[in-house]
């Protein structure tokens, strides 16, 4: 069973022990997504003057970047930090009776608040600057961040699994996460991508997410609830795969640690 | 108004059908169930997004 009070003590520490010694501590935790923020919004949209085609506003671009960098982020940390968590907390254990499954949920728990505080900026900003926000968009958020998020914790327990028996395997994941940013529009919109790219991008996982965030924060259209629902039965079957691999692979994994 | 009572209504649903599953089954076979419900959650969910707001595309 997993044990949620063990659970919620290491994300605790994950998150606070990150700045520890430092004199700010725990503030730099708010400091960085508010420099993230400055760099994407200001930087990109004002002094580079990057623009969305048909759109001349100046916050845009920047806001279109932060709409899909904040959450691409956390995916993206929770699948690559999962996939080392149980070499990173071998010391854990080899000495306590801990399930395995706790280790890259805390992982995740971590990235959701990093997420929170960052978006909550984030939603400052575009309130700030201007572009109307839809509520009942922004109620899908919630359900759209839940779901990239299984999906991420599904990766990254499967990614864990093998990293312990084939330990380039991290690396691996590493590469391909970075090949993967460019390959869903966060930075640029698919319109530019020539047209193989385009249907390639369709069998891309993160990009019916990606695009839902630039729906819900710039565009104000609608979101590819189609993909989305395909995207949900997936994300929920390699959520239960891994969990099942490293439920009845739980005793090897140990023996090899 | 109506979406909200609607999405308010599938999370309660589901929310009580996770606490009767994890209350009744152990293991695997309670995750397993639990990752049904929350998958069937999240579709029921988008389901009534599309019935007030449509589809945005991709697919």
């Amino acid at each position: 069973m997993i044990q949620f009070g063990f659970v919620w003590e290491l994300t605790i520490r994950d998150f606070t022990e990150k700045f520890a010694g430092s004199v700010l501590g725990s503030l730099w935790n708010f400091v960085w997504p508010l420099v993230q923020l400055f760099i994407y919004i200001v930087i990109f949209g004002k002094f580079m003057g990057g623009r969305l085609p048909g759109n001349s506003e100046v916050y845009s671009y920047g806001i279109y970047v932060a709409a899909g960098l904040i959450p691409w982020t956390s995916f993206t940390n929770t699948i690559s930090r999962s996939s080392r968590v149980f070499l990173d907390k071998k010391h854990i254990i080899s000495k306590v009776r801990v399930s395995l499954p706790s280790l890259p949920l805390f992982i995740c728990l971590s990235e959701v608040i990093t997420f929170c505080i960052t978006m909550s900026f984030l939603f400052a900003v575009v309130l700030i600057t201007g572009p109307k926000l839809s509520a009942p968009f922004v109620l899908m958020l919630f359900f759209l961040y839940y779901l990239q998020q299984i999906l991420a914790l599904g990766l990254g327990m499967f990614c864990a699994v093998f990293t312990i028996f084939v330990r380039d395997f991290n690396e691996i994941v590493n590469i391909v996460l970075q090949l993967a940013f460019w390959f869903t529009p966060i930075v640029y919109i698919p319109a530019i991508l020539p047209d193989l790219a385009r249907k390639l991008l369709v069998l891309n996982p993160a990009y019916p997410f990606i695009e839902s965030y630039h729906q819900i924060f710039v565009f104000h259209e609608s979101l590819p609830i189609g993909a989305l629902m395909v995207l949900a039965v997936l994300a929920h079957a390699i959520f239960f795969g891994a969990y099942l691999m490293l439920h009845f692979l739980e005793k090897d994994i140990r023996d090899f640690l | 108004m109506i979406f909200y009572f609607a999405v308010l209504a599938v999370l309660v649903a589901c929310g009580l059908a996770g606490i009767a599953v994890a209350r009744t089954c152990r293991g695997p076979v309670a995750i397993g169930l639990l990752v049904g419900v929350s998958a069937l959650c999240i579709c029921l969910i988008l389901a009534i997004f599309y019935r007030y707001h449509g589809n945005g595309g991709i697919w």
